[in-house]
């Protein structure tokens, strides 16, 4: 596949992924971030999963994340990087509009706000969403359910 | 799924809202949709500085039969403009397709953009190119055409395992000037008049003549017995390439019938006409040609004027150099052209294959003077790489017809002024023959099974010409068509009414 045809086929998802990223990084990686995206994307376009092209997107956009939050770390506090296993959006950075929601968000395990977030923001089915963390669409169901409870009690505490 | 029909349903939604008008994504700056193909071509840079491993182009096996359509092919043959690469001024030593700088394509950048090109080139009208197809049609009017639309083109197991491989794209540029290609020109046809030069127009091209110019246009080489007496020669061309053109009407020796003419005996040409209520007859005479060996001296003295060495096969003829191959010659009077048009055509050998890109000479049945040439002067310069389509992929590419975007016609090199179209597979030899097949006839697939990878000539709108990798299939019995190589995105096809409207 060429750099056009590539471009032609993807260029659709540039929106969600830009979105991705801004939701989990700051405003000036966004776009650094966004072309190493579809960098991979292009070095791996083999593997795309058909149907899926969008999901395939988010798990690279998601470990490419993780990497950048890792890079950030390690800069600042060495031998912390292999901590960073979360990369779904800062309680922060959902503070600015719903504090209560931020302080219940920040309870979650970051399995839970992955989970929570690939769904209720970046748009992802069951499926997708399984398909992004490598595990069952029935897994999810069940974790979602369960992320969803807790999110929920947290937030009737806080309120 | 199941969760969604519980009582929580409508909490989970209200938190999944809250999470919504939270999203911190919901000013995101909106990016520029070239950054994914800015991306793609950067990762596609890189990985071609990598691990670049280059497809080998096999030489073709000249194995062709011909269209045995003689006045089409003789009439294809004088009004295509077939191109020719001349090494120019380094005449007399191979060019640099003999140094690394050609067998190295995955050193060189990968296509920066489409090419823009046209089927029949900027210089042929949209009359012709009309007219040209629907004189085509008497080529494809075989089992094959009748049955098209039940034909399935499927790749082999073999090939579907194959993937996609590099090779390097070729463009001909002119190394001189116009000018001194028209001197040239004068000096080897022995025109001592003054070369004429015209202002520059389209394309920034220009235009050299020499000699008597018809005042109507004729098509050079067909000489009509009432038409004006010329023998010249045209140059056209920019930095983009360089064409020329010769003709001589002079050396088409009519002379009134005499009873008993008859084209299958003594004649190869009976004109009838003249004004109301007088006929006139002319008879283009035979036997009278060259010889076979004859032509190609002739030809072989006119290339190496030009600067080109020649071969008369394949393995003798130098890297650079024009093989040899003349076709056409009857043997039915001492050997002499019998037949009305014998050619001596001179391919290209490039990278270690012949192409298809070719200068031709014509000569008549009538006298030993050439009556017509034309070719293409310019360098053949290896400027990109490019990822070409998967076998497989081109395989479901062919076109019966040969005029789809990816069909690609090769000219046939036993048979100069043919496209390979005859040989067809045994497969489709075997399909039904004679009477159109019904819509609803069972479709027939035909698995390809093996192909060659050849250099196939394009032409530029710019009046560029282009050398790119073209598959040729076959499957094992005969030949079912040739794709282009290189991916329809990497290939801006304009006809040549849409470049002259541009």
């Amino acid at each position: 596949m060429t750099p056009e045809l590539f471009a032609e086929h993807y260029r659709q998802h540039l929106p969600a992924i830009a979105k991705f990223l801004a939701r989990r990084v700051d405003s000036p990686d966004i776009e650094d971030l966004c072309s190493d995206v579809f960098i991979k994307a292009f070095e791996k376009k083999h593997l795309a999963p058909e149907g899926f092209e969008l999901a395939w997107l988010y798990s690279i956009a998601g470990h490419l994340v993780a990497n950048h939050r890792r890079k950030l770390t390690t800069a600042t506090r060495l031998f912390s990087a292999l901590s960073v296993t979360n990369y779904a959006p800062s309680a922060e950075s959902l503070a600015v509009a719903d504090l209560t929601l931020a302080q219940a968000w920040q309870k979650l395990k970051p399995s839970e706000q992955n989970l929570l977030a690939l769904v209720a923001l970046d748009g992802a089915s069951v499926t997708e969403a399984a398909k992004i963390l490598g595990i069952s669409p029935n897994a999810v169901s069940v974790r979602l359910n369960r992320a969803r409870t807790k999110l929920a009690s947290f937030m009737e505490v806080s309120e | 799924m199941k969760e969604f029909d519980s009582p929580r349903q409508n909490i989970d939604m209200k938190i999944e809202e809250r999470l919504r008008q939270a999203d911190p994504a919901r000013n995101a700056e909106v990016l520029d949709e070239g950054l994914v193909l800015k991306a793609a071509k950067l990762a596609d840079a890189r990985r071609l500085a990598g691990d670049v491993s280059e497809a080998s182009w096999i030489t073709r096996n000249p194995r062709r039969l011909t269209l045995g359509l003689s006045g089409l092919v003789t009439a294809t043959a004088l009004a295509t403009a077939f191109v020719v690469v001349l090494p120019g001024s380094e005449a007399n030593k191979p060019l640099p397709s003999s140094t690394n700088s050609i067998a190295s394509g995955g050193q060189l950048p990968t296509l920066p953009e489409p090419i823009s090109y046209s089927n029949f080139g900027q210089y042929i009208s949209p009359e012709y190119n009309s007219s040209s197809q629907a004189l085509a049609v008497p080529n494809v009017v075989a089992g094959v055409a009748l049955m098209t639309k039940n034909v399935d083109f499927s790749p082999s197991k073999s090939i579907l395992k194959l993937r996609p491989s590099f090779a390097t794209i070729y463009k001909v540029t002119s190394n001189e000037t116009v000018l001194d290609t028209g001197k040239k020109l004068a000096e080897l046809f022995a025109l001592e008049q003054p070369l004429r030069i015209s202002k520059p127009g389209r394309f920034g091209s220009t235009t050299a003549t020499v000699g008597s110019i018809p005042s109507t246009p004729t098509l050079p080489g067909i000489g009509q017995p009432n038409s004006p007496s010329y023998r010249s020669v045209a140059v056209t061309g920019s930095k983009n390439g360089i064409s020329w053109v010769y003709g001589n009407s002079r050396a088409m020796a009519w002379r009134p019938c005499k009873s008993g003419d008859s084209m299958n005996k003594n004649v190869s040409i009976i004109s009838r006409g003249g004004s109301k209520g007088h006929t006139s007859c002319q008879a283009l005479p035979s036997g009278l040609g060259p010889t076979s060996t004859e032509a190609l001296d002739r030809a072989k003295q006119l290339f190496q004027g030009l600067g080109y060495q020649t071969g008369t096969t394949v393995a003798s003829t130098p890297e650079g150099g024009l093989y040899l191959v003349a076709q056409g010659f009857g043997e039915q009077i001492e050997g002499r052209l019998t037949y009305y048009l014998g050619t001596v055509s001179g391919f290209l050998k490039i990278g270690g294959q012949v192409t298809t890109l070719a200068q031709k000479v014509f000569f008549t049945s009538s006298s030993k003077q050439i009556v017509s040439a034309q070719g293409f002067i310019g360098n053949a310069k290896p400027v990109y790489t490019s990822i070409l389509k998967s076998p497989a992929i081109a395989a479901r590419q062919i076109s019966v017809y040969d005029q789809g975007p990816d069909s690609m016609q090769l000219i046939d090199l036993k048979n100069p002024g043919s496209y390979i179209r005859i040989d067809y597979s045994t497969s489709i030899k075997k399909a039904p023959n004679g009477n159109p097949v019904p819509h609803n006839a069972k479709t027939k697939t035909i698995y390809i099974s093996k192909f060659h990878l050849v250099p196939g000539v394009i032409q530029g709108t710019d009046g560029s010409t282009w050398l790119i990798p073209t598959y040729e299939f076959t499957d094992g019995g005969g030949y079912l068509g040739a794709v282009k190589g290189i991916p329809r995105a990497l290939l801006l096809n304009q006809d040549a009414s849409t470049a002259q409207n541009q």
